[in-house]
């Protein structure tokens, strides 16, 4: 007696699973779920039994019976290694599958500590990631997935949220490596408290069906939804942290300021050297003597002497304690035709440098709903409130100086910041240590710290939606068409102020930023089962992306009119006006086919082709496929030990085009002269006849679980070489051009990736010890540039960092020792190092990055602690050049060889003694003079370069939830309290004075360490409940 | 794909192309920017207060983009689009088509003078063509110096007083008789330069220029004038408004209170930000311990006259030019009298800055200033080394050629170098370059500071 039975098949969470297998035993007839977890098939009889199966849960076999409706809750099949994951353009995948590596965060691995910024969350979590964070709230993290690949482009991996492509610009000025204010990359606007999982598709194979962009690599974040549940759902989560600097650099408390070990005199009596930002001076020894404060009227040592005496701290002092808060709040619910999320969070982030605050405010929603039985209609958009006052500067790029730079590279170490803390005259005016002369109280070179984070100050506020529309329609069980509206769409807005009486002119500028990218998509989707052996689905869509980019900002010039009065119009003379406009189309169509064989064999082949608006019409359209395969061993080989065993490899490229306008010259617009224009011609020459550049990639690997499933391992080996590269060419400048905009060039990176995970612990009583590890290397090599062409210049700043055929990447050339044939430094008669021209060193990528992961979790407790590590990649440190150039480091003091202090005069048994040896093979015996010995070595760059590598126990978390029992009397169902620690020390570094990891901005100008901030050490607890 | 598509990359910030008179006054505006301040440097005009690398010789290589690829690459943009007969027509709006070729080949020559002057040899005849030569050969500085008296010869003579002139002018504001005046001027600066090594050239080509039309008075200067806007205006009143790296030096503070020169208060600034009654000159090239122990307070800074928002850019003077007059008089080039003109030069220069003329007619019977025929040299390359005062590049060359003033090294030059008689070339050219350049480098010697130009022997 056929008769209909149907249902739905939902996952362990309630939620309907579409595109599971139901069959009828013993027969080959079977329909798989549509879109909400639904079906209906025909059944012989009460004895049919229904076999329901998906890949990576536990297959169900039910007994028909009388029933005409059955539900199915799956549940994941855990021992079969056959997780589910998130791969290219949302499509949910088994994991044994697929024929690359993938590897998944989960939301809690990302949120487990706060951070402001999703990148940073992801540090040493997966292997072959390597992530880069800036310190300071709204800094830069960069993130770097299998080593760089582009030349002189981006090398970040290209951002998505639930299908949405994110911008992760950085607009940062000044990528030279001299620093600028750091206004943070873009992607920071994903919040970690909406994030369900983070899956990174790390090579071309896992990202080729989202094109060009993906060359890099894709973050593909997917966000969390409601569940069908009574009531509503409502989380609060509550977290506080308290941010202190990690590490400060080792100063000198025995010199002051000066350059000479007496003081002058002025009219009778002894005054510090107010205009020497450097501290050779006079031992702090109680001498009293004209401070800077003195020469003030309204302080209370006016006219005074007093003691010239260390203030150790004082670095320290200035540095407070930062504080973060995140609240959230959600609610989320559903039903049988409709799931929802809706969730809010506040951020607010102190630094600890004074004066600067973040505050981000994000609304989220995500909602589905089924508008008949085969039509599905959902949407999920964020909003994003930014808001950063007072970012200080780094380095030396920003308007008013960077205080920091002052602390680590010029001042004077008896400068007392209580004293500093009284930071202006009553008038306004800069109450600085750095006096031109007692007659003259301007600043020279620095101002008071505190009058610059106090009156010249850099702030950001960005709004920002970004989300999609989507409709999909189920055809028939196995044919499914959906399209997508997405956006996303953003105001950047910045003001710059320079106060009044600033060294540099009083300005104020401010820039509007507005970037707008929408995509259109279609995507159809068939699956079909033949005789319960063979899976087939086949994907085709097209995209169309439109990308228009603005930016509109005014500098003052010349000056303000009223002093302090930050408005365009103060402008003393015509003000300077940036307008810049850019506009990008992409269509692309796109297919892609994979093929499983009884859960065991899997091959999947696709194909696209993007024609491109920013490359001549006659080639403009580029194609390119990629092959992917794997082999599930652990059917194939029966071994009890073995819980699961595969084997896979990938093929793929990837085609790329390039950004706008680089096909026709242009001439620069310069400001006017009086009433004369200018126009001058540009210093790039641009290509008509660009072409397309190229990526290719194969990977191979291999992933394995053993004991139950209680020890896993996974390998890769990969090998990814980028073609044809668009770049400019450096030409001779005697052209009359600086470069032109070729295709060329190759490099290669190729890498081992190793994770490893095991449960060493599982008892009875419920403890429970997860170990996780990865381990990652990869090598870089710049194989060829344009024909003639050696080196290609990233960036200088002192030294250079370059891509030079035969070295990796972000190379350094700069000028260092000469060593003799024993690898002794060579020194000359006169007892200096001598000096060595244009060396070129190593590179800032580093060899190998990892993380290390260990939890404990026993009755709603648990305890995890995260280490990350990386070794080798060379970091140049200005701070140490210029710490020891200035006398301010603990370095520049000391006793020499006979027992005298090295800054006593030489001809009085001071003085330093270089380590080398002489011309003729013999020791050095020169002493000379200890502030002549490290001006000198500061010409000597290589002495700055060190070795980046770290070890750092980046967080620590200790849970508990509260037990049912407990919370049975509360309108509660769950409570979890947690002690949370991030960035808590570094365990091992070869950089003195400075932290080894330092992002500037991120982009592709690293390894540069200037006047950093310090990274920062935060320990707080979070609270959640849900109700 | 639609129209719309490949239309989107037509770049919507940039012009596709511009009149001409605009990419001139780009031009003459990066061509100010030189290597000016070097030159009063190694001239000893000025000293360093504190960072005193450039004082002290510390960087042997120094780069020439910044002349290529600024106001070359503009004046041979000017240049071919008046040439070319596909845009000389739509060129001819901003003047002439020969009067602008004329005025951007002077501006050449001035500029490819300069750079020869500082590196030697250089890419001239095969430079600026773009990506149709990348790797432009080096020429010699005789060919090149022939070539840059034969440009001024034609130039010159292309320049019609009666057609339109050069639109864009901050110089001479389009006044074509003052550019053959200048032509003609430079003409024998280029030509009095070859008189160490080529005495012959330099006669003919000095006393042809002279029989020109040269500079008559100081209205006829070659000067570039800033505006008080701060796109516009002086590069050391900018400088000054917020470093104070550059005082007066006290070579040239003493040489001129020994000749009690009254142009003293107008190169130099009082002490104490000019609060004292005194002029003292920064010691010069000193160590940066030393440096840095000379109080801000105690010593002189450059003078208003030079280095406020309006102060201009000096070229050429008609002082210069007489200066140069009496040393073909007193080589017996041309005729004239060579006391007379030496002291109308002098004179020249001090209406040029301003001072009183009883003050200067007083110095000039001042002991160490007479001029004295058997000593020619001396006394031209002293006085004409004090008139050039903010002309740095012709200050340093000048002393190249003349020896005059009597010089010392920085006391603490490094590794004992001597006043640089030339620059290298940059890394950048041997990575870009490499056969050319080493082929120079063979010609002309090796690629050192020491290493004398071919005119400077």
């Amino acid at each position: 007696q056929e008769r209909a039975v149907s249902g739905t098949v939902t996952d362990e969470t309630g939620l309907g699973l579409p595109g599971v297998n139901v069959l009828i035993k013993g027969t080959t007839q079977g329909v798989p779920t549509n879109a909400d977890g639904t079906y209906r098939i025909s059944v012989p009889g009460p004895d049919a039994v229904l076999i329901f199966r998906f890949l990576g849960y536990t297959t169900q076999e039910i007994t028909v019976g009388s029933q005409s409706t059955i539900n199915v809750e799956m549940q994941p099949d855990i021992a079969d290694a056959g997780e589910v994951v998130v791969t290219a353009l949302g499509i949910t995948r088994d994991k044994r599958s697929l024929g690359y590596s993938v590897q998944e965060v989960s939301g809690d691995d990302v949120n487990r500590v706060k951070t402001d910024n999703i990148v940073s969350s992801l540090s040493g979590k997966i292997a072959g990631v390597q992530i880069t964070n800036g310190s300071g709230p709204g800094s830069s993290s960069r993130v770097v997935i299998r080593g760089v690949n582009s030349i002189s482009g981006n090398n970040q991996p290209l951002f998505v949220v639930d299908g949405t492509p994110i911008d992760n610009s950085n607009f940062n000025a000044g990528g030279n490596g001299g620093g600028g204010v750091d206004y943070g990359n873009a992607a920071a606007d994903i919040n970690p408290d909406d994030v369900e999982s983070v899956t990174v598709l790390k090579g071309a194979s896992a990202a080729a069906l989202y094109g060009s962009r993906a060359a890099n690599g894709v973050i593909l974040i997917t966000t969390k939804k409601g569940t069908k549940r009574k009531g509503i759902g409502v989380t609060y989560s509550t977290s506080v942290t308290f941010n202190d600097p990690l590490i400060l650099p080792e100063y000198q408390n025995e010199y002051g300021g000066g350059y000479k070990q007496t003081f002058d005199t002025y009219e009778g009596e002894p005054v510090v050297n107010y205009a020497a930002d450097e501290s050779w001076g006079p031992r702090m020894d109680g001498q009293m003597v004209r401070q800077w404060y003195s020469w003030y009227p309204d302080d209370p040592d006016f006219g005074k002497l007093t003691p010239f005496v260390p203030h150790e701290n004082n670095i320290r002092d200035f540095y407070e304690t930062g504080v973060t808060t995140n609240n959230n709040v959600s609610l989320a619910g559903g039903n049988d035709a409709s799931r929802y999320r809706l969730s809010m969070t506040n951020y607010t982030s102190t630094s600890v440098i004074p004066e600067n605050k973040l505050a981000k405010n994000t609304i989220s929603l995500n909602a589905s709903t089924n508008l008949t039985e085969k039509f599905t209609a959902s949407t999920n958009f964020s909003y994003i409130n930014l808001k950063n006052d007072n970012i200080p500067g780094n380095g030396y790029g920003s308007g008013a100086g960077n205080v920091v730079t002052s602390f680590n590279q010029w001042f004077q170490r008896q400068l007392d910041m209580d004293k500093l803390k009284n930071y202006q005259t009553a008038d306004g005016v800069d109450r600085t240590w750095n006096i031109k002369s007692p007659t003259d109280l301007d600043p020279l070179y620095w101002e008071n710290p505190y009058y610059v984070l106090n009156n010249s100050t850099n702030d950001m506020a960005r709004e920002r939606v970004f989300g999609n529309i989507s409709l999909r329609y189920q055809i028939t069980p196995g044919l499914s068409v959906q399209g997508w509206a997405r956006t996303d769409f953003y105001t950047d807005r910045r003001e710059q102020s320079i106060a009044s009486g600033s060294i540099p002119q009083d300005a104020y500028s401010e820039s509007v930023r507005q970037f707008r990218e929408n995509n259109y998509e279609l995507l159809v989707q068939y699956q079909k089962v033949f005789d319960n052996e063979l899976d087939l689905s086949i994907n085709a869509g097209a995209n169309s992306r439109q990308s228009k980019y603005n930016s509109n900002g005014a500098s003052t010039v010349g000056g303000l009119n009223v002093p302090n009065f930050f408005n365009i119009n103060a402008s003393i003379d015509r003000p300077s006006i940036t307008d810049y406009e850019s506009n990008q189309e992409v269509n692309s169509v796109y297919g892609s086919a994979s093929l499983g064989y009884k859960g065991t064999y899997f091959l999947e082949a696709s194909l696209r082709n993007d024609w491109s608006s920013t490359l001549p019409a006659d080639n403009n359209s580029f194609l390119y496929p990629s092959v992917t395969g794997s082999v599930v061993l652990s059917e194939l080989i029966n071994l009890d030990v073995l819980s699961f065993a595969k084997v896979r490899g990938s093929w793929s490229q990837v085609g790329n085009d390039t950004s706008p306008y680089q096909l026709q010259l242009t001439f620069d617009g310069q400001n006017n002269y009086g009433s004369f224009p200018a126009y001058s011609t540009p210093n790039t020459i641009n290509n008509p006849n660009l072409k397309p550049e190229t990526i290719t990639s194969q990977e191979v690997g291999i992933e394995f679980s053993l004991l139950d499933s209680r020890v896993g391992a996974d390998f890769t080996y990969y090998h990814v070489s980028a073609t044809d590269q668009i770049l400019p060419l450096d030409i001779a400048s005697t052209t009359g051009y600086n470069s032109t905009i070729v295709n060329a060039g190759e490099m290669v990176n190729k890498g081992i990736e190793v994770s490893l995970r095991g449960t060493p612990v599982r008892s009875e009583n419920g403890l429970t010890w997860d170990v996780n590890f990865n381990w990652a290397r990869n090598r870089n090599e710049v194989i060829e540039l344009a024909e003639g062409q050696t080196n290609y210049l990233i960036a200088s700043w002192g030294p250079s960092i370059n891509a030079k055929i035969g070295e990796p990447y972000g190379t350094f050339v700069t000028d260092g020792f000469v060593y003799n044939d024993n690898g002794d430094k060579v020194v000359t008669d006169d007892g200096y190092f001598e000096r060595a021209t244009n060396q070129t060193y190593g590179s800032y990528l580093p060899n190998w990055t990892g993380g290390f992961t260990n939890s404990f979790s026993y009755k709603g407790f648990n305890l995890s602690a995260h280490i990350d590590f990386q070794d080798g990649g060379t970091l140049y440190s200005v701070s140490n050049r210029y710490g020891t150039y200035s006398g301010m480091f603990q370095t520049t003091v000391g006793t020499n060889a006979k027992g005298n202090p090295i800054r006593d005069d030489v001809s009085a048994g001071g003085g330093v003694l270089a380590d080398g040896v002489k011309s003729d093979g013999s020791p050095n015996d020169v002493y000379v003079d200890a502030q002549e010995y490290f001006k000198h070595l500061s010409s000597r760059r290589e002495y700055y370069l060190y070795d980046a590598s770290f070890i750092k126990l980046r967080e620590v978390r200790l849970s508990y939830s509260l037990p049912q029992s407990m919370l049975s009397t509360l309108p509660l169902n769950g409570v979890d309290i947690a002690l949370i620690g991030r960035n808590l020390a570094i365990l091992h570094k070869n950089v003195p004075n400075v932290d080894p990891e330092s992002a500037y901005g991120s982009g592709n100008t690293q390894g540069f360490e200037n006047g950093q901030h310090p990274s920062t050490r935060s320990i707080g607890f979070n609270l959640t409940f849900r109700f | 794909c639609t129209g719309d598509f490949e239309e989107l990359n037509t770049n919507p910030n940039d012009p596709v192309s511009v009149p001409t008179a605009y990419l001139m006054t780009s031009a003459q505006r990066s061509a100010i920017y030189s290597f000016n301040t070097t030159g009063m440097l190694y001239a000893q005009h000025w000293a360093e207060t504190q960072y005193t690398s450039t004082s002290t010789y510390e960087t042997e290589e120094a780069s020439f983009n910044g002349y290529y690829t600024g106001a070359l690459a503009d004046l041979q943009t000017i240049i071919n689009l008046n040439t070319n007969e596909a845009t000389k027509g739509a060129a001819a709006a901003s003047g002439s088509n020969d009067n602008q070729i004329a005025v951007a080949r002077i501006i050449k020559v001035w500029l490819f003078q300069e750079i020869t002057d500082i590196w030697g040899e250089i890419p001239y005849s095969e430079a600026l063509a773009g990506v149709d030569n990348i790797t432009p050969a080096y020429d010699t500085q005789e060919s090149i110096y022939t070539s840059l008296v034969n440009e001024l010869e034609e130039a010159a003579a292309q320049i019609d007083v009666n057609a339109a002139g050069m639109e864009g002018d901050i110089i001479y504001g389009g006044d074509m008789a003052k550019w053959r005046k200048f032509a003609n001027s430079l003409r024998v600066r280029v030509g009095m330069r070859m008189s160490e090594v080529a005495p012959a050239v330099a006669e003919s080509v000095v006393s042809s220029a002279l029989g020109a039309d040269v500079f008559a008075d100081n209205s006829d200067n070659a000067l570039y004038a800033y505006l008080s806007d701060a796109a516009n205006d002086n590069p050391y009143y900018q400088h000054f408004l917020t470093r104070t790296d550059y005082a007066v030096s006290d070579v040239l503070v003493d040489f001129m209170k020994q000749r009690n020169d009254p142009r003293l208060p107008v190169y130099a600034n009082t002490t104490g930000d000019n609060t004292t009654d005194e002029i003292v000159g920064m010691p010069y090239g000193v160590s940066e311990a030393i440096a840095g122990s000379v109080t801000n307070a105690s010593i002189s800074f450059p003078g208003d006259f030079v280095r406020s928002a309006t102060s201009a850019g000096v070229i050429m003077t008609h002082s210069e030019l007489l200066f140069l007059q009496a040393e073909a008089i007193a080589r017996g080039w041309v005729a004239g009298d060579a006391a007379a003109t030496y002291n109308e030069a002098i004179l020249s220069s001090m209406e040029y800055f301003g001072v009183d003329a009883a003050d200067a007619a007083a110095y000039l019977t001042e002991a160490a200033v007479v001029y004295d025929a058997a000593n020619y040299r001396q006394l031209i390359g002293e006085q004409k080394w004090l008139a050039l005062y903010t002309n740095g590049m012709e200050s340093w060359s000048e002393w190249r050629r003349l020896d005059y003033p009597t010089l010392m090294p920085a006391p603490n030059a490094q590794e004992g170098r001597e006043i640089p008689r030339r620059r290298a070339y940059t890394s950048r050219e041997y990575n870009l370059n490499e056969a050319n350049i080493n082929a120079a480098v063979d010609r002309q010697g090796a690629d050192v500071m020491s290493t004398r130009v071919w005119w400077d022997n």
